[in-house]
């Protein structure tokens, strides 16, 4: 007897349950597929919120420093080494004195004594008087707690008449006219970048002397600190003579005179930034001999931390 | 049938690649939508600067920028001299939706005036960079860039959102 194949009859009933699994493996797959797109999505929403608020916070990093291509390498430098924002982890100019010099053993006449070192809480109150230096400090978030009152090109007698600052009430007033409108308890003064080349030592002096006796008038227990003028580089000092670091060293005699006889104090922040020589080293300032950067504003803001009257 | 099964498992992959892929574009369908600090960067990369330029954050820009809504602002990156001796700049701005696009560009145009009014006595020579900044504009986006040759800031900031 032949052997006959056996016929399979499409009775309909039978394609769909093979097709079961199929579309069960069909919508698992959807519903996979589904399932990453979005998680997907949230990681990329949490992502982006991630780096829109550590751009727009006033964190507690360290600005990045870019160093311009013509210098150095034009890759980002993260300034947590070379100007770190908590002066209490600094490693650069450091004291190591326990001495605090209060106001009983200050000498007028002569530049504060290394003291021990304050915390940054220090400048919670302090006003800065300047030019474009003292405007600088700004930028830096060691000292963001300071009050500046400061602008480019000012000096001891445009003090007095440039409208450049702001008064509480939003109009443009000259410095000295802003001061009614602080309270400090400590005042920074640093001029002689701009007048020093043009205006004579006696004319230096009293225009100078002036601004101190509004400061006392203002601010009558305050401590006033007059900062001596920082050198420059021998490359400007060469190309302008007007400004030699000679003479910058001649006229800041003349203002601590001048401190012994107003009894005001005198920091001699220059001596952080000379050389060897008695200038501003060349790598401070290679763009004009006379305003620095990121590292050298450290080294103000430590010898600062290092030479208060308590 | 095994035609069939193969059939309906690639259908099923190209449909996950679907998925997946819809995943990784925006979903605000307003195109794309960079971080500010890497537009910086381009624009840092590919423009030269004199000078040693600093990141501001806080407090210390909205000081610069004195008449800028920061919550207005979704997010920015702004670096400046870190001296002062030049007014070399990159600053790029992100605006929240609905935020007020005539108040930034007056606010940057105001940063500019500033810089101008300072810089023209006291480096005039340092003029030409902001007579010929670079003011950006895309979507949501405002950017200044301050530089000796601010020519190729627009290719750059362009190429951000291609």
């Amino acid at each position: 007897m032949a052997y006959k194949k056996p016929v399979y009859i499409n009775r309909g009933r039978k394609n769909f349950s093979d097709a079961v699994p199929i579309l069960l493996f069909l919508l698992l797959a959807i519903i996979l597929a589904a399932g990453i797109a979005l998680v997907w999505q949230h990681q990329q929403e949490k992502g982006k919120q991630l780096l829109a608020q550590s751009n727009s916070s006033s964190s507690s990093s360290l600005p990045a420093v870019i160093e311009s291509k013509e210098s150095s390498s034009s890759s980002i430098t993260s300034d947590s080494e070379s100007a770190s924002s908590n002066s209490q982890q600094s490693t650069e100019s450091s004291s190591n004195l326990e001495t605090v010099v209060t106001a009983d053993q200050v000498v007028f006449g002569e530049p504060i004594p290394e003291s021990s070192r304050v915390k940054s809480e220090y400048f919670d109150d302090a006003l800065f008087i300047g030019d474009s230096i003292s405007q600088g400090i700004e930028l830096y978030q060691m000292m963001d707690n300071a009050t500046v009152l400061a602008d480019r090109g000012l000096n001891p007698q445009t003090i007095f008449t440039k409208a450049v600052v702001k008064d509480a009430s939003g109009n443009e007033v000259t410095v000295v006219d802003a001061l009614k409108d602080y309270q400090p308890q400590k005042v920074y003064v640093m001029l002689g970048a701009n007048g020093l080349g043009w205006l004579n030592k006696d004319q230096f002096i009293s225009d100078y002397s002036r601004l101190v006796d509004v400061i006392k008038q203002t601010y009558p227990n305050a401590k006033i600190y007059i900062q001596s003028v920082l050198p420059v580089t021998q490359k400007y000092e060469d190309e302008k003579p007007e400004m030699a670091n000679s003479k910058i060293d001649d006229y800041n005699a003349a203002i601590l005179s001048m401190t012994k006889d107003k009894q005001v104090y005198y920091v001699n922040v220059a001596e952080a930034f000379k050389d060897d020589t008695g200038a501003l080293p060349d790598d401070a300032s290679p763009k004009d001999g006379m305003h620095f950067g990121a590292e050298y504003y450290q080294k103000w803001f430590d010898y600062l931390k290092t030479h208060t009257v308590q | 049938m095994k035609k069939t099964i193969t059939l309906l498992m690639v259908t099923c992959l190209l449909v996950m690649a679907v998925f997946a892929g819809c995943g990784s574009n925006s979903n605000d369908g307003t195109g794309k939508q960079p971080a500010t600090a890497d537009i910086a960067q381009k624009l840092l990369d590919g423009i030269a600067f004199d000078d040693e330029l600093i990141q501001l954050e806080g407090d210390r820009m909205t000081t610069q920028y004195d008449e800028i809504n920061a919550d207005d602002l979704e997010e920015y990156t702004v670096y400046v001299s870190s001296s002062g001796a030049t007014p070399e700049e990159v600053a790029v701005f992100k605006l929240k939706e609905g935020g007020d696009e005539q108040a930034l560009e007056d606010a940057i145009d105001s940063r500019v005036q500033d810089q101008k009014d300072g810089f023209v006595d006291y480096v005039p020579e340092e003029m030409p960079k902001l007579e010929n900044c670079a003011i950006l504009h895309q979507g949501n986006y405002y950017a200044l860039v301050v530089a000796g040759d601010s020519s190729g800031a627009q290719d750059i900031f362009d190429g951000c959102f291609a």
